[in-house]
């Protein structure tokens, strides 16, 4: 399917102005095929931990995954109910569409 | 949700902050042509309940305690198709996320316009996107028996407890949400009765039930501690409304407030 999303950037601008992304530690909760993971991964964050619940997505998003953010970026199949993450891990989380 | 949002609470370092990207819970509207150029088509029909039920989920976690809203924003997001088929592949897409009706009356309203443009136009999806910032809050410890949140403090001696339970008296706060621990349980019963969210508590095994409540075990062992020391651990229930105001008077006494 020939889908552009959000081509005038509005989403990402808004990303862009809520939080500071530098050198944060981020949980992105439903990162479906990483689209939004790559956007973020351009605002310097020290980590990015992206989840999604269905293992294609993941795949996929693995697969779209530039060599340049590899170990900026980490994607996992896994729930926002049950986090594997040890408490206090995170600056941010975000719930993209995920909620 | 209201789990997921408890999980990220955990998650979060203290201070953090829970950015809740969605679509607002508003019809989207389709039609023909890019950014300015857009030409309302139709509206899609699809339900909104699991929008309304994000928006309850979060409003809850503010109430009780474990973020504060900082920020929010709402901008208009357009996924731009090429064809008709691409709108059907995307309605299909979120049919099962959004428990669609048929549009086939959309699809083909769009096709009629779109024979009737010379050139094909793009086709946008339109609508618009929620953007919450939310502060997590340290949570106050919740009492074991009903899970409300409650202000546990520790107090130099009998004396301070009392005045400040006449002072929580005066303010017309409820004395049966208070609970007050101490070694000397004939004074206690002198100053106050056996109520709260530490009912029956004996002072020896004030740590073992402050843990079960949550408490860190620093916090109870720090709570047992004083007890044994001749001070009192007071835990007092609190309505989040109140809560600034009952803190106030703790902190008259010179409590010591243990966070969650």
């Amino acid at each position: 399917m020939a889908l552009v999303m959000d081509p005038a950037g509005h989403e990402i601008r808004a990303l862009q102005k809520a939080a500071e992304w530098e050198g944060k530690r981020v949980l992105e909760i439903g990162c479906g095929d990483g689209r939004l993971t790559l956007r973020l991964a351009a605002f310097s964050p020290k980590h990015i931990e992206a989840l999604d619940p269905d293992p294609k997505r993941i795949r996929l998003a693995r697969r779209n995954q530039p060599a340049r953010y590899a170990r900026r970026i980490a994607y996992h199949v896994g729930h926002a109910e049950k986090l594997k993450y040890p408490p206090g891990t995170f600056d941010t989380v975000i719930f993209a569409w995920a909620l | 949700m209201v789990h997921a949002l408890q999980e990220t609470h955990r998650v979060l370092k203290p201070d953090g902050i829970l950015i809740d990207l969605r679509p607002a819970p508003a019809h989207r509207r389709l039609g023909i042509g890019e950014g300015k150029h857009w030409q309302f088509v139709g509206q899609l029909r699809e339900a909104l309940d699991d929008d309304y039920a994000a928006n309850a989920a979060v409003a809850r976690m503010v109430r009780e305690g474990y973020f504060r809203r900082e920020k929010r924003m709402r901008f208009q997001l357009d996924r731009v198709m090429d064809t008709v088929d691409d709108v059907r592949d995307f309605l299909a897409d979120l049919d099962p996320r959004r428990n669609l009706p048929s549009h086939i009356w959309l699809l083909e309203r769009l096709e009629r316009r779109r024979t009737r443009s010379p050139k094909p136009d793009k086709i946008a999806v339109r609508g618009p996107m929620h953007l919450a910032v939310l502060r997590k809050l340290e949570l106050l410890p919740r009492s074991s028996k009903t899970g409300e949140p409650m202000i546990l403090a520790i107090l130099a001696d009998a004396s301070k407890a009392e005045t400040l339970l006449n002072n929580l008296s005066e303010a017309e706060f409820d004395l049966n949400d208070v609970s007050v621990i101490m070694h000397d349980i004939d004074l206690r019963n002198k100053i106050a009765k056996d109520a709260g969210p530490l009912q029956g508590m004996k002072p020896e095994k004030l740590s073992d039930a402050l843990r079960k409540a949550g408490i860190s075990q620093d916090h109870a062992q720090h709570c047992s501690d004083a007890v044994t020391h001749s001070k009192v651990v007071v835990a007092m229930k609190t309505d989040p409304k109140y809560e600034s105001a009952a803190r106030e008077m703790f902190q008259d006494m010179s409590a010591e407030i243990l966070e969650g």
